[in-house]
């Protein structure tokens, strides 16, 4: 749980709270191996450009600095940080497990031109694929909900690379292929359909995207595309890849919290294989969101697999402000230290005193007005 | 912040609304007379383990409203949807609710004839949409966001406009004609997309239930094109349901 005891009543109470939240996240890093890695705000656009997608470079901030060069503020943090790997960590043994705490700047889309700030908490883990790697991830993604006392969250888990198996079986032009990409994550199967049986796709491959898109997730999702498209052997494996992920984080006790959701396969366009959101009761939005990316690095250097995601510390404040919020409020009971102007220095050695036991201290100046006793 | 154990819906404001109350009076919802504002409390009808807040309004709202999960579900038009760019997932398509999107222009116009002109101007309601259309065809139109489209037309304001057909008749009233079927605008249930797991059960039964009690859809609209042959002595939405000129087109959401 959240230490509340000495949150910090700041005019913004967020900001203490995100601190908090961290500090909290970078200690669970740290106890998993990760080391923390910082990443320049300012990079240069070209350097950077072919880790983005389109619709990252479209919701970057480029200028062009004094030297006439074109820079960006770092709209994500995954693509610099495959860049640092592959431009000067590429000696490192793998694999390497690096975590950051930073702030990226774009526009966010559900918020147009509301938040162009934001704060992501997260790490990558560089050089390590497979089953193991992708459950360290989800585990410390775990071990952090918990610690921040949520008790009503999910992770839902998808893969990239069936759904672009699936989307390339359809035979679509790419234009409609990013609409029926939109329709699976509008959980939209009427539209699905509609966009795919206009341009004459084979049947079963229209219902196995329509299931997709479902609403539903869940293992008899992978059951139903399979009994549709047996003949899939590429799509087969990574469906069975997604059971066996889900059925390892099941032994591991979380069946309740990780759930196979194929239709989750938004974000950025750099993700290659496992994808995955994580929502909470009481969120209006995802806390987190990760996968992997075993193609970026190869776009800066030596193609490297990897795996990572990151927390957005907006969204996390958001649902645990409130909680926090009634509990800073309060004050605690005796912490007021009474300060008489005339003679100072003993009550400050008093609030001196309980802060070196590190017990809450609030100074108060007497004086004849009534609003500054305590 | 939303009560844990009720889960709202955003009934919207339009033509479609007494349908809306009619269909899920059939799954068991005894909504009540949504004229007065406020929150109405319906007790679990379908065994989900929620309670139901139900409550109206303006339909261009809906869409923010459940993005920012302060309704978890709405209904909600995919023109509107498209306009308000709302991420939302919409897992329902309703029968009713289906209307031509189309591009209209007084009789005589044609896309040729307007695009010959060196500035058109287009009212509409949905400018976003009709910007990004006009600008994916490389044509020069200066967009004129208004809600009643047909005024600003006859009044002189835009020379063509983009909006949903509801009224075949009153379009040609006025004697304008569709120049172009742009798609059909469907009314869909809408769902906020950070669902935690037993709240996503519960909307995936009301999904359920809905879709059972799908009334049957109602007539399509006729779409009056500008054919000189037809239009002044038949009208074919009043007799047979003559298959229209553009009709057999894919069907193509707006959302």
């Amino acid at each position: 749980m959240l230490d509340h005891q000495f949150v910090t009543p700041a005019l913004d109470r967020s900001v203490s709270l995100r601190r908090q939240i961290t500090t909290q996240a970078m200690q669970i890093f740290a106890g998993w191996g990760y080391r923390e890695i910082q990443i320049p705000l300012l990079e240069h656009f070209d350097s950077l450009k072919s880790g983005l997608d389109e619709d990252q470079i479209a919701r970057s901030f480029r200028f062009v600095d004094r030297a006439g060069n074109l820079m960006v503020l770092r709209p994500d943090v995954t693509p610099a940080v495959a860049k640092t790997y592959a431009y000067q960590l590429r000696s490192a043994p793998l694999p390497l497990r690096v975590s950051y705490s930073n702030k990226v700047v774009r526009i966010e889309r559900a918020f147009v031109g509301a938040q162009l700030e934001s704060y992501q908490v997260g790490l990558e883990l560089i050089g390590a694929e497979g089953l193991v790697a992708d459950v360290e991830v989800l585990l410390i993604v775990l071990e952090l909900l918990e610690r921040l006392g949520l008790k009503r969250f999910q992770i839902n888990l998808a893969d990239h690379k069936a759904a672009s198996l699936l989307l390339s079986a359809t035979g679509a032009p790419s234009r409609f292929r990013d609409d029926v990409e939109d329709a699976i994550l509008a959980r939209d199967p009427d539209e699905v359909r509609s966009i795919l049986n206009g341009l004459g796709t084979r049947t079963p491959i229209v219902e196995a995207i329509a299931v997709m898109a479902s609403l539903e997730g869940g293992l008899q999702k992978i059951d139903l595309i399979e009994r549709l498209l047996p003949n899939e052997v590429a799509l087969k494996k990574r469906l069975d890849y997604l059971r066996k992920l889900e059925q390892a984080m099941a032994d591991l006790g979380y069946g309740e919290q990780v759930r196979v959701d194929l239709g989750e396969i938004d974000g950025p366009g750099y993700y290659t294989g496992i994808g995955f959101s994580v929502v909470a009761e009481g969120a209006g939005r995802r806390l987190a969101r990760g996968g992997r990316y075993d193609e970026l690095i190869g776009l800066f250097g030596q193609s490297t697999a990897a795996v990572g995601f990151s927390f957005s510390l907006e969204a996390v404040v958001e649902l645990l402000h409130p909680q926090a919020g009634s509990s800073a409020s309060r004050r605690q009971p005796g912490d007021a230290v009474s300060i008489d102007p005339k003679d100072p220095v003993a009550g400050l050695r008093i609030a001196l005193e309980r802060r070196r036991q590190n017990l809450p201290t609030r100074v108060v100046v007497q004086s004849g007005d009534k609003r500054d006793k305590p | 912040m939303t009560s844990r154990d009720r889960l709202r819906i955003a009934l919207p404001k339009c033509a479609e609304l007494p349908a809306i109350c009619e269909q899920f009076r059939a799954c068991g919802f005894p909504v009540p007379d949504l004229s007065t504002a406020g929150l109405h409390l319906i007790k679990d009808p379908i065994n989900c383990g929620f309670d139901f807040e139900i409550f109206r309004l303006a339909a261009p709202d809906v869409g923010t409203y459940v993005e920012h999960a302060i309704s978890h579900v709405g209904i909600m038009g995919t023109d509107l949807l498209r306009e308000s760019d709302a991420e939302v997932w919409r897992p329902l398509t309703f029968p009713y609710g289906k209307y031509p999107l189309v591009f209209a222009a007084p009789r005589g116009e044609s896309i040729a004839s307007l695009s010959a002109r060196p500035q058109i101007r287009i009212a509409t309601p949905y400018p976003r949409y009709t910007r990004e259309l006009f600008a994916h065809r490389g044509l020069a139109a200066e967009i004129v966001a208004v809600s009643d489209s047909t005024t600003a037309c006859l009044l002189g304001l835009a020379d063509g406009y983009v909006d949903r057909l509801t009224d075949p008749q009153s379009l040609l009233d006025h004697d304008f004609r569709v120049v172009e079927l742009l798609g059909y605008t469907r009314l869909k249930l809408i769902v906020n997309r950070a669902c935690w797991a037993r709240r996503r059960i519960a909307i995936q039964l009301l999904v359920q239930r809905l879709e059972l009690h799908q009334p049957l859809p109602p007539a399509e609209i006729f779409i009056p094109f500008d054919d000189e042959d037809d239009l002044q002595l038949v009208r074919p939405w009043e007799g047979e349901s003559e298959a229209s000129e553009g009709s057999d087109e894919a069907e193509d959401s707006v959302g």
